[in-house]
């Protein structure tokens, strides 16, 4: 379980803290969307979980390893997996086994092992073939599943998803969204960082920032259907969620909270098939 | 895309050799190099074009990776011919601007000598990926250990900078593409020169934004300084041994035979 505790944080220089008293738990196969506005201290918050930052007062726990000690770094780095939103930026090797072969030989493993690792993370991620390619001349989708099997190859227990398909086309984010679910189905935490609503709707669960602190921690009807909250703080909520939500304020309609299409269309088509020729004939027959 | 002496997988003798015995083999053949004569060079063209046809790699390729620096070699070989004094071969201006014999010998000479030592240059990364490249460097350096340098972070930097070379390309490329977009002209010389100034800058912050976030990506995948493992691990075996030694005969042979150096 990932533990933080009072966390705060203030950068060199800053007039407020970028994290104020931040308290939050993840447990172990659970998905976690981390949403809020730019600024409201989402990446500072994440790039505790890897030890990239240390925390300057409060805690933060990866099972039981506390962050302050820089003894624990190596290992939580290696439980903490972490992919970032340009994947250029993350490429070190040459080739895609090479690049994969990173983070093993950080460990110090023997050549072996370290092949076992590449071609085991390649085939999880469906990359396999791929091991000779030079990284630049995969797309972004892969480039994304490519460092999503570099951290494989380290056997994470968590991973931290800092916007990592903002920059992906539809196909691509389809990929790495089902390269997610797999992962969570193997026993992987998943903290996704995310300016996309659709995403975060995907979530066992969503956090919102705002300003440094956490205003909203729950599931993603309770967080995601509050659309004015959501449009004061500049984000987009889900098409279907704002259309409901109107609906709902217009003509007092009571449709429950859905966060998806598929949710909307299975409701209104279960209406339509209970309500009978009325509610057809209240449509003008235009349905 | 990077191309100069980009890596040519193939199975051969040459690609098989230990990257050990090729980084010692090119840094000996590179002294040999600066010594030899005219003759010399000859032979030592004989011996990396065979290397080469060895290892599977074409001539046109070899020729191919070498061509963007030939227009330094015919500016630096124009300065010798031209203004080299010794006895005159043509005569351009009467007795004033002449062609000397050992302008053109001096010339062609330093010609031979720069495009030797980057064709052998090129037989090394043609025929060695860059993974076994490090390892090699690593492997090599680790007796700096003793004087409290680190192999692994030696050898880890000419793997990054190597990384990087693609990235430059591509970022130089879009940032171009980028000027282009909003009127700039490239056409001629002059227009590619004053466009440096502004391309320069914003590839200068770009790559320095680039490192920066590669570092703390590296980072994150529990990158430390000091040792680590690799995925390529050398071997010394039979064929290693009898081409290292193959190598130093020839290379002590060429050095003892009067005739091969420049006296």
């Amino acid at each position: 379980m990932i533990k933080i505790t009072n966390l705060c944080h203030l950068f060199k220089g800053a007039q407020d803290p970028t994290l104020k008293d931040i308290n939050l738990q993840v447990r172990e196969r659970e998905h976690l969307a981390l949403i809020g506005p730019n600024g409201s201290g989402k990446t500072t918050l994440v790039r505790h979980l890897n030890a990239l930052i240390t925390p300057q007062s409060g805690e933060v726990e990866i099972d039981g390893l506390s962050c302050r000690k820089a003894s624990h770094h190596a290992q939580i780095r290696r439980m903490v997996g972490m992919v970032f939103q340009n994947p250029d930026n993350q490429i070190v090797g040459m080739t895609v086994e090479e690049d994969i072969a990173f983070g093993p030989g950080n460990l110090n493993m023997k050549a072996d092992e370290i092949r076992q690792r590449v071609t085991d993370s390649l085939q999880m991620v469906g990359l396999a073939g791929f091991e000779k390619r030079s990284p630049f001349e995969l797309s972004g989708g892969e480039k994304q599943l490519l460092a999503l099997a570099g951290l494989l190859a380290l056997n994470p227990r968590y991973i931290v998803l800092d916007e990592t398909t903002s920059s992906l086309d539809p196909g691509a984010k389809g990929r790495v969204y089902d390269m997610v679910k797999t992962l969570q189905a193997q026993g992987i935490g998943i903290i996704q960082v995310t300016h996309n609503m659709e995403e975060a709707a995907r979530a066992d669960r969503v956090v919102l920032m705002k300003g440094g602190l956490i205003i909203a921690d729950g599931s993603p009807a309770e967080v995601l259907t509050d659309v004015d909250r959501l449009k004061k703080l500049g984000l987009a909520p889900p098409p279907i969620v704002e259309l409901i939500s109107r609906l709902n304020v217009m003509g007092k309609h009571g449709i429950p909270a859905v966060l998806s299409v598929d949710q909307a269309a299975d409701w209104l088509n279960r209406k339509l098939a209970g309500s009978g020729p009325d509610f057809n004939n209240g449509m003008n027959g235009r349905i | 895309m990077y191309k100069l002496g980009q890596y040519v997988p193939a199975s051969s003798l040459v690609h098989e050799c230990d990257p050990r015995i090729k980084i010692v083999a090119m840094v000996l053949l590179s002294l040999l190099i600066l010594r030899l004569n005219l003759l010399g060079i000859g032979l030592v063209y004989i011996l990396v074009l065979g290397l080469a046809l060895l290892a599977r790699i074409s001539w046109r390729d070899l020729w191919g990776a070498s061509r963007p620096v030939w227009p330094l070699f015919l500016a630096l070989f124009c300065i010798y011919l031209f203004f080299t004094p010794g006895a005159p071969l043509i005569h351009i201006i009467p007795d004033r601007f002449y062609i000397s014999q050992e302008g053109l010998a001096s010339g062609s000479l330093l010609v031979g000598r720069f495009w030797l030592l980057i064709l052998a240059a090129e037989m090394l990364t043609m025929t060695t990926s860059i993974a076994e490249l490090t390892v090699g460097l690593q492997k090599l350096l680790e007796p700096l250990q003793i004087i409290g340098i680190s192999s692994h972070n030696l050898a880890l930097m000419v793997s990054l900078a190597f990384r990087f070379l693609p990235a430059l390309q591509i970022e130089m490329n879009q940032m171009r593409d980028a000027q282009v977009a909003r009127g700039a002209n490239f056409d001629s010389m002059r227009a590619r020169l004053r466009a440096v100034k502004y391309i320069t800058m914003p590839l200068v912050f770009n790559i320095i934004r680039r490192s920066e976030e590669l570092v703390t990506a590296m980072e994150a995948r529990g990158y430390k300084p000091g040792i680590r493992s690799y995925l390529y691990e050398p071997a010394l075996d039979g064929k290693d041994c009898l081409a290292l030694v193959l190598i130093g005969l020839a290379v002590f042979a060429a050095w003892w035979e009067r005739t091969l150096i420049i006296q």
